[in-house]
Formats: C-alpha cells, structure tokens, sequence
C-alpha cells in the first residue's frame, strides 16, 4: 500500500519539476522524496491510531478516562500528555531519519524559483 | 468587571509595536519583489520559521481562548490543545514537504501546481478569502476586547490600532516582517507562559473561602426543607419576596438592610429534602443597557457595587489549608484530591424586559475537573446519546485536519529555501507550540485558583493570573496577549493579499503583471482587506464571535485538505475533480455551519431544536464528502484530461 502512494508522488513531483522547465531532479533527490514520504506516512499512521483512540475513547466510554493506572494521575492527563509526547517524539524521529538527498545549498532552491 | 490600567502595560505594548514597525521599514528595504512580499525570498532560517509557526498559529483563541476555558471548567480547554497541536502531524508528515516544492506565493499555486488551470486559481483563491475572513474577525474582535482592560481605550480605539500596526506591518515589508513579528511574539508567548506556569507551581496551592479581595462567601444549611419553605429571614436579615421572576426554588435573596436597594443572592441547592444556600452574585442588565450588581448600581463609587473577583480552592487533600511549592506532576495529583469552586449562571428574566444573570458557586471535585465533559461542548460525552458523541468526534476531526489547511500557515512553507529547511521548520514548530499546550493546562488551573478570576469573562483568564502573581508580569502578560493578535492578523491579511493578487487578478483574470506590479497590487489589496477587517471587527463588538475560529477550522479542513491531499497521493486526480471537491467542501460546511442549532442560538437567536443540520460540527460529513467528490468527479472527467497525463 505505502510502497505505492509512494510511487504516485514519485511520479507526482517528477512531472511538476518538468511541468516548470527545470531539469529532472537527481535521483538521490527523487529518492530521498520517496524515503521521506514513505517514511512521513508510517509515522502519520501511528499518531493517527494513538489519536483516534484516544478520541473514540472519550466518545464510547468516558469513564475510562478517570481511571488512575498509577501515581494518582488519570488517564485523560496521562493519554492527553501523552499525545503531545508522542506529536514530539514522532517529530524528532522523522527529523532524525528523513533524508535530504542533496547538500544543503542545491540547485534545488534556484529550481523553484 | 472593570480593570485598573497600567501604565507599564501601555509602555511595554507601545514599545513592542515600535520594535515591530521600525523593524519592518528596516526590512521593507530588501523586500520590493514580489518573492520578497510573498515568500521573503524563501531566505528565513528554518529555526525562524519554526517559531514564526508558533507565532503565527498561537492566536488569541489559543492563548486567552483555552487557558480561559481550563480557569472555568477544566480538563475541555486541553481537548483543544491536543486537537490543535495533532493538526500539526498532518502539516509534517503529509504536506510540509510536497507543499514546498509544488507552490512558490500561494495556498493555490500548490493545488495548481501540475494543472495550470484559472477554475482551481479562483477556487482556492476565494477558498482562502472566506477562511482567513472568518479567522480575521474574531482576531480583530478579540484586540477591541483586550484593550479596554488592558489599555483603558474603548472597543474601536485597539481595533483600529490592531488594524493600522497590521497594515504597516504588512505593507512595508510583507511576508519579511511579517514572519519577524511573529518569531518576536511566538518566543515572547512560550517563554513568558513558562514563566507564568513555574511561577503557579512554585506559589502551590491554598485553600479560600473567597476570591482575593478578600470577601468571605456566606453558605447556610443544610436545613430541612420545610423550614426553609417557611424562613422569611436570615442572619438577621429580611428574605426578599419571590415574584418578578424569581423563584425560591432556584434563587432567595436577603435585603442588605431597609435604607438600600441592595441584597445578596443565594443559590440553593437540595439534596435528600435538605437544602444548602451558597452565596451568589448578580447582575441586572436593563434594556437601556444600564447595569446593577446585586441591586445596586454598577460602579466603584460609593453606594456602587462591581462583581467580585472569583476562583478558589475549597478543599485540599488530607484537610491542608495550604501545600507550599509543588512538582509538575504532584499539582495535579494534588488538584485531584481537591475541591475547586467553579462557577455557573443563570439568567432571571423580569416583567419590564431587563435581565439578572445570577452567578453561583459550584463547588467541584478535582476528579471531575481533570477529566473532559465538564463544558457544555463537551457534555455530551456522558449523554450516551449518538448524536452528541458524532458531535465530539466530528470536532476533534476538523481540528486535526484544519491545521495543516490554513492558507496562513501554509504560505509560511515558501519562506524557507527547501524541502529539507520545510521539514525541519515544521519540526521546531510542533516543538515550541507543543510545549506552550502543555503549559495551557497549568496557566487554565493556575487562574481556576487564582482567585482573581473574572466572572463574566473566562478570555480574561490568564492575564488575569499573572496579576495575582504580580503587577510588572501582568503588564507583560497584557502586552504580550494583545501583540498575540498583531501576529496572527498579520499572516492573515497577507494570505489574504496573495489571495486576491496572485491568485484572483493575475491567476484567474490573466491581468499581466510583472512582480513590482503584483507587489503593489498585493500592498493595496493588504489596505482594502484590513479596512475591511477593521469595520467588521467594529460591527460585532457586541457578538460573540469565538465560535468563528471553529467555522474557519471546519471550512479550511472541508475545502482545502481533500484535494491537497488527493493531490499528492492518487494519479487520477484531475482538474475537475479539484475545482468541485474545494467547492463541495466549502459550500457545504459553510451552509452547515449556517444551518446548526449552535448557530441558531448564537447568531440568530433561534431554539437548537429547529436547527436543520442534525449536530453542528460539519467536518466529519463534509470532509468525507469533498473526497467523494474529488474522486467521482476526476473519474468522470478522466477521459478529457488523458493527453496530459503522464
């Protein structure tokens, strides 16, 4: 499935670079396009799960978030900190593992404009 | 309630609005070309724009809005925070990256980045016109609110100045200044918030029997019912009579003695045929819009009353009067096993047209205050009943696809030099605005008891806890909730100008520009749009307007974030598909919005019940409905768009 959207916007930003009379972007950039994109959706699937669970629990059973696992703290501060927590974590790994493919001054600046 | 001024305040605001402006002609220098009023050259450091994001998204909803909506019920106000800040995922993982590299000024270039089609220019061009206007409104609402306690000047005087600094600001040096102001007032925001949350913490937390003028609330009983049936007085004090709206079941009221119109209120309460009176407050409002509290005019002169300063503790765990400094996670622990009095109202209507909304003391646990459904909003969660949870999760899903489809924040991508400076930029964001979230839920139960609380006006919740901690940083606080405004009007006003120039004139009417042109175009369409933005934020003073935030929400997640989205991920998206899927989304949830009991009630006055649309949060059948849309209408259209296909 992801390997797939991951070929579409491949494509996507292949013909939008030509689409603008530039040249076709290197391969390390296309595939550095690729690895981030796939990448940004497994992490976006993750936070997707973990929010949407946090959201259908508050709908379907409430009650659930005045339980204290531990420490006197309630799930809804716990889950609710946790989702910022977890908004940051998810971040910095994306930040630490997504790739740039081209040095920080490339061509690809003066592409866009 | 009405607020002294501090002349530290008006210095302190003053000179935060001749840094900005000064900076900006300072800058205007290098900004002439239309990629410098865009897209400031998309030479920001990506470290700046991060903040800047902080800046431009923490509005004055985030800051006043949600710490005031904790001070008054709870846990609720945070739903926002974590809603807010997960919009924030959608912006990193999905669109930071492709939105940099498909579009150069506008929200529009993006969506038409493959097609080059003048519908999809118009389209998202007036796309982004209704969402920034709707977000404009309450922003420039909230100024002329802000400055009256603040600043002492009325209503039109801190619209008029939000405007005018705004326009400056913009027409100097667009989108340089504009991104300069916000990383000024997106840092001052976090690092002053941080401030005010060790400060909390570090104060602990006590317990009162009032508000900080130190007035003591009055509570008799429980006493049987019959006896209460039958008192005529109290504390040596005559019961005023029922009648002229006012009921005993709800409201007694004990005359202050027989040479003045004033008494005091009590709510009652009861239980097990035993009733218990807690001392309220009131206000009497009549048609001439003349005012009294508790029977007596309104005012700080002798013979006048003003309503008292609320927000306290009334139980601490263990029977402490008092806890001394505590840990960021020992207050809650401790807040848990409190009781906090809230406050609730209730109007009283009389024979001659005039109001008295009676305020009462409800006294709360700490185990209900920090879990959600305490809000009106949020009630539902505990009806059981379908329709109100759909309510919940259809707003928890327009703002977490709201976000990452604000033109405003959108537009902050072109500033930066690359995908890579994009992603990271988004990542410093989610950083700093996910760190003042978490520290809404300790400024919102900080002023819950700060017993400085304004009764009437929850939005006054945090600058009003920084005053019970002291004067210079509620000067500051002041200063830097009304510079709040200044940062997100700004972002809105140029989206809105890029909108007009470069998406409507020169994208959909084809009038050739070249970039001076654009840029004066754009300058003046900033001018006409804050002219605008000024009158309406005069014309609803009296309304009010915060619910506006959450239309602009729902709209941008409707409109926008379908075809953005489709656009990245399905090959056969086409043209068409776009046009209709963003006017789909936009029609819809705007006719909606426009349709529910919410609005009803608040803008026309009209019972919920005979609201047409079934709950009132669109977003999650309206955003569903936009991908529908999209995808019926490219596979319908398919066929025309072939040749160009690749």
């Amino acid at each position: 499935m992801s390997e797939q959207l991951t070929s579409h916007l491949f494509h996507r930003s292949r013909k939008s670079k030509i689409g603008m009379n530039s040249p076709s972007p290197s391969h390390s950039i296309a595939a550095a396009r690729a690895h981030n994109s796939r990448l940004g959706l497994w992490l976006f699937a993750i936070y997707l799960v973990v929010y949407f669970g946090f959201v259908l629990a508050n709908a379907f059973v409430p009650a659930v978030m005045e339980w204290q696992p531990f420490g006197g703290i309630n799930l809804a501060l716990l889950y609710g900190f946790g989702l910022i927590v977890a908004a940051l974590l998810l971040a910095f790994i994306y930040g630490l593992f997504a790739k740039s493919g081209q040095d920080s001054d490339s061509d690809a600046q003066q592409v866009s404009r | 309630m009405i607020h002294e001024i501090s002349p530290l305040a008006v210095t302190i605001f003053f000179a935060f609005v001749a840094i900005t402006v000064g900076l900006s002609f300072y800058l205007g220098r290098s900004a002439k070309s239309s990629e410098g009023y865009f897209a400031a050259h998309g030479q920001i450091p990506w470290a700046v724009n991060g903040i800047a994001f902080a800046g431009d998204y923490l509005s004055a909803a985030s800051f006043l809005g949600i710490c005031g909506m904790i001070a008054a019920y709870g846990y609720d106000g945070f739903l926002y925070s974590i809603g807010y800040l997960a919009g924030w995922i959608v912006a990193l993982f999905v669109i930071a990256e492709p939105m940099k590299r498909l579009g150069k000024f506008t929200f529009a270039d993006a969506l038409d980045s493959t097609f080059d089609s003048r519908g999809i220019k118009l389209v998202a061009g007036i796309s982004t016109l209704v969402v920034s206007i709707f977000y404009l409104i309450p922003q420039m609402v909230g100024a002329g609110a802000l400055i009256q306690p603040l600043l002492g000047l009325p209503h039109w005087a801190g619209v008029v100045i939000v405007g005018a600094v705004v326009m400056i600001i913009v027409v100097t040096a667009g989108m340089v200044s504009t991104t300069w102001v916000q990383f000024l007032k997106g840092s001052m925001l976090v690092i002053f918030s941080l401030v005010l949350a060790c400060m909390v913490l570090s104060r602990g937390l006590e317990v009162r029997s009032g508000g900080v003028d130190g007035h003591v609330y009055k509570t008799f009983g429980p006493l049987p019912a019959a006896e209460f049936d039958a008192l005529t007085g109290l504390d040596g004090k005559a019961l005023l009579p029922d009648g002229n709206g006012w009921k005993r079941s709800d409201f007694v009221r004990l005359a202050d003695g027989a040479d003045s119109p004033g008494y005091t209120a009590f709510a009652v309460s009861k239980e097990n045929e035993q009733v218990t009176l807690r001392e309220a407050q009131s206000l009497t409002r009549a048609v001439d819009g003349r005012q009294w509290v508790d029977g007596v005019p309104m005012g700080s002169g002798e013979g006048q009353r003003l309503l008292r300063p609320v927000g306290f503790v009334s139980q601490l765990p263990n029977g402490e009067s008092k806890t001394g400094p505590l840990g960021p996670i020992e207050f809650f622990q401790v807040v848990q096993n409190s009781e906090i009095v809230l406050w609730g109202n209730k109007p009283v209507a009389h024979d001659d047209g005039s109001m008295t909304t009676v305020y009462f003391q409800k006294p709360t646990a700490g185990s209900r205050i920090l879990r959600p459904g305490e809000h009106p909003i949020f009630a539902g969660i505990r009806s059981g009943k379908t329709k109100d949870r759909i309510e919940f999760i259809s707003l928890m899903l327009a703002l977490f696809c709201g976000t990452a489809s604000l033109p405003h924040i959108l537009i902050r991508y072109y500033t930066v030099k690359d995908e890579a400076a994009a992603r990271k930029s988004t990542i410093v964001g989610i950083a700093s605005i996910g760190f003042f979230y978490v520290l809404t839920l300790y400024l919102g139960l900080g002023a819950m008891t700060s017993g400085t609380l304004d009764i009437q006006d929850t939005n006054m919740a945090a600058p009003l806890l920084a005053r019970s901690l002291s004067p210079t940083l509620f000067a500051i606080i002041s200063a830097i909730a009304f510079t709040t405004v200044l940062g997100t009007v700004s972002g809105l006003i140029l989206a809105s100008s890029g909108a007009v120039a470069h998406d409507l004139l020169v994208g959909f009417l084809g009038i050739k520009l070249d970039g001076t042109q654009q840029v004066r175009i754009a300058k003046f369409a900033a001018l006409v749009v804050g002219a605008i933005a000024i009158v309406l934020g005069i014309v609803f003073q009296k309304m009010n307007v915060t619910f506006l935030v959450g239309w602009a929400f729902s709209i941008a997640a409707s409109a926008n974030l379908p075809s953005l989205v489709m656009l990245l991920f399905w090959k056969r998206t086409t043209r068409q598909g776009i046009i209709a899927s963003v006017l789909v989304g936009m029609t819809s949830s705007l006719a909606w919005v426009l349709l529910s009991g919410d609005t009803y009630v608040k803008v026309y006055g009209l019972p919920a019940e005979s609201a047409l649309a079934p709950f009132s949060q669109p977003g999650i059948v309206t955003i569903p409905l936009a991908f529908i849309t999209l995808i019926v209408v490219s596979l319908m259209t398919r066929k025309s768009n072939d040749p160009q296909a690749v």
